[in-house]
């Protein structure tokens, strides 16, 4: 019966018939609580808190009228009191029957008697809605501590009356659920998850009831679980390696770092993911990393690259963990460049620039799949792989001698890429092609090398007109202009334009010549065609030898020069004869019913249009006739005599003085087309020599611009950042050498670009 | 009216007045009439024998260091060719101290040529003055650079205690010798006048506390190339062991 109106003041009256109610809520809460006793309750707790006042303002005997509204609030207290005093004394039985029951059954008796509980709590703070509205509300309006709505009242009295004296067995009994789970039994997840929701809702915030803080389920469950996961995977790991391969290892913390995830997930609050992994992390890799480390060499001797993943994954999840094994890598990739670079040089010295650049892609190419399959692209490991492709594509067996070796095999194997010739490649093969010489070309560090024997085969390609295709060689200009910039190929870019423009040039020359000569009959002995060059942008240079041209070509050449004179007045025209080349017919052999054209050289041109007039010639004629010098004509004759289209007396001997030499009339060869343009080898091995020195002379102009260029700007500068600033802006072309770089420096102070100054300090002389 | 002006335009007109200047001026002319050759055809002009002469008889050797720094008192034309203009000028300012003293007769001068043989070999500063002049006067007319005999020439002037200049050679290494090695078997190219310079500051890097172990000496200095390979020169003469401190 709710406390009628009259006893409604009477605090004992009021309280019992609350208390019992309570407890019908605390532990009947399942037959429900009908409307009657709801509302019973809550006017009860109504009156009491308003009905007071003049009573409790008499006991008091403070007339003041502002004392009078505070006592209104004052009255809740009595209640507030006696409902603490109730949790406390049931929680006090809850324990006692907790000590009875450990493990899986402390669990599960933790749970019911925290559902029933904060089941209850709900309620009750219902029915004591008008305490929390009005007394408890005030009171923490006015910062009292230890004040809390209802609810709250029930949670703290929990954490004080019962948690304190249960939290360690219960989280015993956790722990050793969890163990029994991680050795592979199966649990009811349930049951953690839900101490752990109990433990989280604990968490009040001392200074805003209203805010929860996981200080209880942190300080309560994580730290202990934490630290039982340390000792667990500390013991289990520790028995594991010293039973298992290390490949086996991995895959077991691979394993189990997943499973203590997913753990979370399931039933652990997701608070306690960072420090969990962290621990296991510690545990199981931190822990057992030097091991680790050690079985990376294996692997990698072993190309296991699955292993090697999840070796690079493992390592990654701890501080510095890769960087040993970066390290490691580099070294294991220059070694295997090196190795497979001595494959190459040990055949011999005359292999193929293709045989040794694809052994240096090969290598590249492995392990930049290796980084990219089992350390996922990691950047730190591609600038592993380029320090180490950098080494030894620069620094190996081959560029022992000279570190010119690798950007020159790699010009020549690009200048047989585009080529013509019969191991021609496919259009698409050959732009796969070149973007694989890029992949060495960027390592390469003088680049100025490459630049220079790729000038001179561009500049062979185009004069002979054997490119493979414009496309192509466009192409591979555009690779260069991307990687190096405009100046790199500026003037491979003019040597392509020269050969457009010499095409315009012929026609119009054509146009010109015919008009000139209308049907005249010597317009049809010779069919010219010429290339215009600029001097400045071919790396070519006038013949070695003086010649007399023949003849029929001398017209050929005057007509040209006096068009082109014409069309650029002023303009110097040098006659590169060692480019030269022509067809000629042989009518004079009987055998076949078309004639042989031969293919020649115009020297070779020359020595053989001397025989319209004579018979036999001697060595000493040709010379005369022809002007050529002994080590262009000496060769020349050996290939015309060994082609047999001459025949010398005597036949034995070295093409020389005093040998004479006749027209072989029976000539014979399976093609109609004879080739005898063949490159004599000691011009190609002069070529190589001429190539080396001019590089050698453009450092010292680059090296030198760019003193000249930094002090012009600097006006003073200390010799040690001059030298820094020149290896800065030269180091894209090739790596200075710092005597050079002094070597230059000296030369400029002589030439009093630069002086002196005391100390250390150079300055610019305007 | 100007302050300045005023104090500038007394102490230019020389607080020890203008008769005592001409007397002295005067006084030097004479005794540079005395050593010309062609009186007639150069009347300011001492030649190489007047010069000889004139060096006789202040007791200095044609050879001895000393000689080279009367050059630089007195800035010959070419080494033995003197000009009235910078003889009488030259030997005032040997008057640096300002004591009245008059450097205008044999005697004096001979005196003074005394003291400046001493300070070429204790004063530092003063011998690097003279060394650095040098290089004008040994320099061929028209060239830029000193070749390399006259190059040697002047260095034994300089760096060998017993033509009255520093001793180079030490008891653990013969500088001075090694340099001349050097220089004339691997160099063989005149000097420039940075190299010229550079070599007075390596003699000087080499009489520092520990300057022997040539510590001073790094591959990124910023000495000139022929410096980088004396210095590996001398270490592979006395046999230093090369320490790889990369």
């Amino acid at each position: 019966m709710p406390p009628s109106a009259r006893e409604r003041d009477d605090l004992d009256a009021t309280w019992s018939y609350l208390e019992k109610n309570v407890d019908n809520v605390m532990w009947k809460l399942e037959e429900g609580l009908d409307m009657k006793t709801y509302m019973g309750v809550y006017t009860a707790v109504h009156n009491f808190c308003t009905s007071q006042k003049a009573v409790n303002s008499n006991h008091q005997n403070t007339g003041a009228l502002t004392h009078n509204h505070r006592g209104a609030h004052l009255l809740g207290e009595e209640l507030y009191q006696l409902l603490g005093e109730y949790l406390t004394k049931h929680l006090q039985t809850v324990a006692e029957s907790a000590g009875s029951h450990s493990d899986e059954a402390l669990l599960a008796f933790y749970i019911r008697e925290w559902k029933r509980f904060t089941d209850a709590a709900k309620f009750n703070n219902h029915l004591f809605r008008y305490l929390n509205r009005h007394w408890v509300k005030r009171e923490m309006d006015e910062g009292k501590k230890n004040i809390y709505d209802v609810y709250t009242l029930h949670l703290v009295k929990w954490r004080i009356d019962l948690f304190t004296a249960v939290q360690g067995k219960v989280m015993e009994a956790v722990l050793k659920l969890v163990e029994k789970q991680r050795n592979g039994e199966t649990i009811d997840q349930m049951q953690i998850k839900a101490i752990v929701d109990s433990f989280v809702s604990l968490g009040l915030d001392e200074n805003d009831s209203t805010k929860s803080t996981l200080e209880v389920y942190r300080f309560f469950f994580e730290k202990p679980f934490i630290s039982a996961t340390r000792l667990y995977y500390q013991n289990e790991s520790k028995r594991f390696v010293a039973e298992n391969s290390v490949v086996e290892y991995m895959k077991k913390a691979e394993t189990r770092l997943e499973e203590e995830k997913q753990r979370v997930t399931l039933y652990l609050h997701s608070d306690i993911m960072k420090r969990l992994m962290e621990t296991c992390n510690e545990v199981l890799i931190t822990g057992h990393s030097l091991l680790l480390r050690d079985e990376f060499q294996v692997l990698l001797d072993n190309e296991r690259t699955d292993d090697l993943a999840r070796m690079y994954r493992l390592l990654s999840r701890i501080k510095d963990g890769l960087d040993p094994l970066r390290t490691r890598f580099e070294t294991h990739v220059r070694k295997a460049g090196l190795s497979a670079v001595e494959k190459v040089a040990a055949a011999g010295e005359n292999f193929e620039p293709k045989v040794y650049v694809d052994a240096l892609l090969e290598i590249h190419g492995k392990y930049q799949q290796l980084v990219n399959v089992a350390f996922a692209g990691e950047s730190e490991f591609v600038r592993s792989l380029d320090n180490a492709c950098k080494e030894f594509v620069n620094r190996n067996q081959i560029c022992k001698s000279s570190s010119n070796r690798s950007p020159e095999l790699l010009a020549k194997y690009t200048d047989q890429l585009l080529r013509k010739g019969a191991k021609a490649a496919e259009e698409s093969d050959l732009e796969e092609m070149l973007i694989q010489i890029m992949v060495v070309f960027k390592y390469i560090e003088d680049k100025d090398v490459f630049q220079k024997f790729y000038g001179r085969t561009l500049a062979k390609r185009l004069v002979h007109t054997s490119s493979v295709s414009d496309d192509a060689e466009t192409s591979m200009i555009s690779k260069l202009k991307e990687a190096c910039g405009f100046e790199y190929t500026n003037k491979l870019q003019r040597m392509f334009q020269d050969i457009q423009l010499s095409k315009d040039l012929n026609s119009q020359y054509k146009e010109w010549h015919d008009k000139l000569l209308g049907d005249a009959d010597d317009r049809k002995s010779l069919d010219p065609s010429f290339q215009v060059l600029g001097t400045g942008f071919w790396p070519l240079s006038a013949p070695g030898t003086p010649f007399v041209p023949p003849n029929e070509i001398t017209k050929a050449m005057e007509s040209f020069s006096n068009f082109y004179d014409h069309k650029h007045s002023g303009r110097k025209l040098t006659w590169l004869w060692q480019l030269c080349k022509g067809e000629m017919k042989a009518n004079y052999i009987k055998t076949g019913k078309i004639p042989y054209t031969f293919q020649v050289s115009t020297y070779q041109m020359a020595i053989l249009l001397l025989f319209n007039d004579n018979e036999k010639l001697d060595f000493a004629d040709i010379q005369q006739s022809t002007s050529l010098n002994d080590d262009i004509l000496e060769p020349n004759m050996a290939i015309l005599c060994k082609a047999r289209v001459l025949l010398q007396t005597p036949e034995d001997g070295k093409p020389q003085a005093g040998m004479k030499y006749a027209l072989n009339y029976n000539f014979k060869n399976k093609k109609i087309k004879v080739n005898l343009n063949i490159q004599v080898k000691s011009e190609q091995k002069h070529e190589a020599e001429d190539t080396h020195k001019t590089i050698e002379e453009d450092r010292k102009l680059l090296l030198q611009s760019a003193i000249v260029r930094i002090m012009k700007s600097r006006k003073k500068l200390k010799h040690v950042e001059l030298v820094q600033e020149v290896i800065q802006q030269v180091k894209a072309r090739f790596p200075p050498k710092i005597p050079d770089i002094k070597k230059n420096i000296d030369a400029l102070m002589e030439k009093d670009y630069i002086e002196r100054l005391e100390g250390d300090e150079l300055s610019y002389i305007a | 009216w100007n302050v300045e002006q005023a104090i500038d335009a007394f102490y230019q007109s020389g607080a020890a007045g203008n008769t005592s200047i001409s007397a002295t001026h005067q006084n030097l002319s004479k005794l540079f009439d005395k050593y010309r050759d062609q009186p007639k055809e150069q009347p300011d002009r001492i030649g190489i024998e007047g010069a000889q002469k004139y060096l006789n008889d202040l007791r200095v050797g044609l050879e001895e260091l000393v000689h080279l720094a009367i050059c630089e008192l007195l800035q010959p034309i070419s080494v033995g060719e003197f000009t009235r203009d910078k003889f009488i000028s030259g030997w005032k300012s040997a008057d640096k101290a300002g004591t009245n003293q008059s450097y205008d007769n044999i005697k004096a001068q001979g005196e003074y040529v005394k003291t400046l043989r001493k300070q070429l070999q204790t004063d530092r500063s003063y011998l690097k003055q003279v060394y650095r002049y040098t290089f004008n006067l040994a320099r061929p007319e028209g060239q830029k650079n000193v070749p390399v005999d006259a190059a040697l020439d002047f260095w034994k002037m300089f760096f060998d205690a017993d033509k009255g200049g520093i001793e180079w050679n030490s008891d653990s290494t013969p500088w001075l010798d090694w340099w001349l090695e050097y220089y004339e078997t691997k160099y063989k190219r005149p000097a420039n006048k940075d190299l010229w310079n550079m070599v007075g500051e390596l003699v000087n890097k080499t009489a520092e506390p520990g300057g022997e172990n040539m510590v001073w000496w790094s591959e990124d200095g910023a000495w000139p190339m022929a410096v980088d390979e004396f210095v590996a020169f001398v270490k592979e003469k006395r046999g230093d062991v090369v320490m790889d401190t990369s």
